[in-house]
């Protein structure tokens, strides 16, 4: 399953918001890039025609979104991933599931030089 | 539904209601509790820890098989008229033989061949000339520590591996890619990590366990329980290199110079001494709790300072 641009934006914006209407989803898209109401709605539809959103509505006015996690969103997720080490190989792997990928830079960084001061003294 | 579902429901239902297939799963069950608690009270006897978690190993390959058996003879059995009188014994004492039989041919096959499979697999040559100081260093190490010989393997290969292979013929396997991104320093500590797998009896272990954690996909002990344990043999053969090389601060330092090598490949995973992943599911410790903890015994070795 191949997600546009605007597709992966929206999702993002809902994992941030959990579950959100459609005018904070495009609140939350617009912080971004410049998008219409009306694209971020239409996208939402579509989402949910993809079965990757779920959809709860309290009255005709109040609908609320959140990410459907499914046989769908696995399905995308593989193809995504799937793109991803297709076209940069092992090294998305290493990227993906790499121990480092939890420590920030500067963390890494202080890390690295706490060992090379204790090394001196060894 | 059809007659013949109906039937095999209905011998299903006799079954699992009947006291010997439950009497059988019952004791697998409490064996398999009386393992794990003295498991859990035995936190430092390393040699103790392991044989438990072997048998349970074999306990938890014995139950599934037991269900499987069942479930099949129980099916098998459904149509025939005598079911009711002796089919659940029949089946019972059938499923219990069977798993009893396969759970040890599966065990044995797997401790005894695993090792020279793996082994076969990474086919290691001999240590080149350049760094022929490794084979002394491993004699010394393995003299003083009381250690069946052990020979130590090279891998030609680019990716940062570094493994012990237990069984009849103990191993200590490094690659190229580890051997030209380290120092002496880290080197000699990474081999006397692994030397001190060989020690604890892990290494054996590992071989045993990530093969059956591999047959045994739906079973829950090896998908939280067992890489438990394997982060904790992590942390203890990282404790024991560092005070015996007295070189905590150079473990450390090889562990980050290998996170930032390419990753080994998925055959070596939970094998070698750093592999991807992290959290509940992972079989090694995050890198950086490994990193704080050398430092840590390193400021304890060291003046304090």
């Amino acid at each position: 399953m191949e997600l546009g641009d605007l597709e992966l934006a929206v999702l993002r914006a809902l994992r941030t918001l959990g579950e959100a209407s459609s005018g904070a989803i495009h609140k939350e898209v617009r912080r971004t890039r410049d998008v219409a109401y009306t694209s971020v709605t239409t996208t939402l539809y579509r989402l949910v025609d993809k079965n990757l959103v779920a959809v709860r509505r309290e009255s005709e006015r109040r609908i609320f979104y959140r990410v459907k996690e499914g046989r769908a969103y696995e399905r995308a997720l593989s193809s995504i991933v799937g793109r991803l080490v297709d076209a940069f190989g092992a090294a998305a792997v290493s990227r993906l599931l790499g121990g480092r990928s939890k420590m920030t830079e500067a963390h890494w960084k202080e890390l690295e030089a706490r060992v090379a001061e204790r090394r001196r003294r060894e | 539904m059809s007659e013949g579902l109906e039937l095999v429901l209905e011998s299903l239902a006799i079954y699992w209601t009947s006291s010997l297939p439950l009497a059988v799963l019952t004791a697998c069950g409490a064996c398999m509790g009386t393992l794990l608690y003295v498991f859990l009270a035995n936190a430092r006897n390393a040699k103790l820890r392991v044989s438990l978690l072997t048998g349970f190993y074999g306990l938890t390959v014995f139950f599934w098989l037991f269900i499987a058996v069942s479930l099949a003879l129980c099916v098998w059995q459904a149509r025939m008229v005598a079911y009711r009188t002796w089919g659940v014994q029949a089946a019972a004492s059938g499923a219990l033989l069977a798993a009893l039989a396969s759970s040890f041919g599966i065990s044995f096959v797997v401790w005894r061949y695993g090792n020279a499979r793996l082994l076969h697999r990474f086919a290691p040559i001999p240590v080149p000339r350049e760094y022929g100081w490794l084979r002394g260093y491993v004699d010394l190490l393995t003299k003083f520590e009381g250690l069946p010989p052990v020979e130590a393997g090279f891998i030609d290969s680019k990716e940062p591996l570094a493994m012990a292979i237990g069984g009849k013929a103990p191993h200590v396997l490094l690659s190229r890619g580890l051997l030209e991104g380290l120092d002496r320093d880290e080197i000699e500590t990474v081999v006397t990590h692994e030397l001190m797998h060989l020690k604890n009896h892990d290494a054996g272990f590992k071989v045993f366990s990530t093969v059956l954690s591999r047959i045994l996909i739906f079973d829950p002990f090896s998908k939280f329980f067992d890489p438990a344990v394997h982060r904790e043999r992590e942390y203890l053969a990282d404790e024991m290199s560092g005070r015996s090389t007295r070189k905590p601060a150079a473990l450390a330092s090889a562990l980050l110079k290998i996170s930032k090598l390419r990753a080994p490949r998925k055959s070596a995973w939970g094998i070698s001494i750093l592999g991807p992943g992290t959290g509940l599911f992972s079989r090694y410790p995050p890198l950086e709790k490994r990193v704080e903890r050398l430092l840590l015994l390193s400021y304890l070795l060291g003046d304090g300072s």
